[in-house]
């Protein structure tokens, strides 16, 4: 089973439902907003796995995409959850989800994320250092990553087709 | 001895010895967060800086193997750590440095590194200087 690394535009739906509906992922995620119903699908299955002990995959955020969540809390977030639960969630979080660390380790990864992209018109656009930071994530994660994010930027990028989740 | 917080420019003159590090100066503990790492290697993945991205590599590795420089990250551990308030008998809410969006991401990520509390080793003056300087609005 391929990991999924989640983007910092899908980390907050995610959280809804993990403290919403899939209640802390003992029950099914589903979409919501720019968490998908493909996203949806895949995590559900590497939660399954993992509750069969057949654990391969796991789900991944970037400390990264916390850090943007801190930041934007009131027009993101929105009441759906609160600071002391994704407190409690770094602090013991389950075997299938991780947070991915921001070091010199990912330094080869990021020097492989292509600095611009081409978008409709053939119109360059660059891709900038935190975006870049999560498709890094991705990249050291191995061929048989996917990436869920609606970014159209980074959804451009050759490397990702056909390892994405989510629509721009 | 003395805990200097490099520049972005004085870690690329030490990725870059070329460029004349100061070999001469007095004794101190240098560190910088990984934020100062990523900006030199964003203007390498950009072609800005004189570095290929491979050379880049092997010099940041010979640095990083002199203990020459300390470079703090940002892991789960850390960032759980410094990303919530005091919350001593109460529920955390956000550390209010952290979410601030009057500041860019960049500076968020090193306010949240060299946050100071009993596990780090350096001090106020440290993180009190980072906040002063400008940060690249990315």
């Amino acid at each position: 089973m391929s990991d999924v690394v989640l983007d910092a535009n899908v980390l907050p739906d995610f959280l809804s439902q993990f403290f919403g509906p899939a209640e802390r992922g003992t029950l099914r995620f589903s979409a919501e907003g720019r968490f998908c119903e493909q996203t949806a699908r895949r995590v559900n299955r590497i939660r399954l796995d993992h509750d069969g002990d057949r654990g391969r995959g796991i789900v991944v955020a970037s400390v990264i995409a916390f850090v943007e969540l801190s930041r934007k809390w009131t027009n993101i977030v929105a009441g759906r959850f609160e600071p002391y639960q994704v407190a409690a969630l770094l602090a013991q979080p389950p075997s299938w989800f991780s947070v991915a660390p921001c070091d010199e380790e990912l330094l080869d990864f990021l020097l492989d994320v292509p600095a611009v992209v081409e978008v409709a018109d053939g119109r360059s656009e660059p891709i900038e250092l935190y975006d870049a930071l999560h498709v890094a994530t991705a990249f050291s994660r191995g061929d048989h990553v996917w990436l869920a994010t609606t970014d159209s930027r980074l959804r451009r990028i050759p490397r990702l087709q056909g390892r994405l989740l989510g629509r721009s | 001895m003395k805990t200097k917080l490099l520049t972005c420019d004085e870690l690329r003159k030490r990725v870059s010895p070329d460029d004349g590090a100061a070999d001469d100066a007095p004794p101190e503990t240098n560190v910088c967060t990984i934020a100062e790492l990523f900006d030199l290697a964003e203007l390498v993945r950009k072609g800005k800086h004189e570095q290929l991205p491979r050379e880049f590599l092997a010099a940041t590795q010979r640095l990083l193997k002199t203990g020459e420089v300390c470079i703090e990250s940002l892991d789960l551990d850390r960032l759980h750590r410094n990303m919530f308030d005091d919350h001593r008998n109460r529920r955390p809410g956000l550390w209010p440095p952290a979410n601030d969006l009057t500041v860019s991401v960049g500076k968020t990520v090193r306010r949240l590194i060299l946050r100071v509390s009993e596990v780090t080793w350096w001090d106020h003056e440290v993180y009190e200087e980072m906040d002063r300087r400008a940060c690249p609005q990315r």
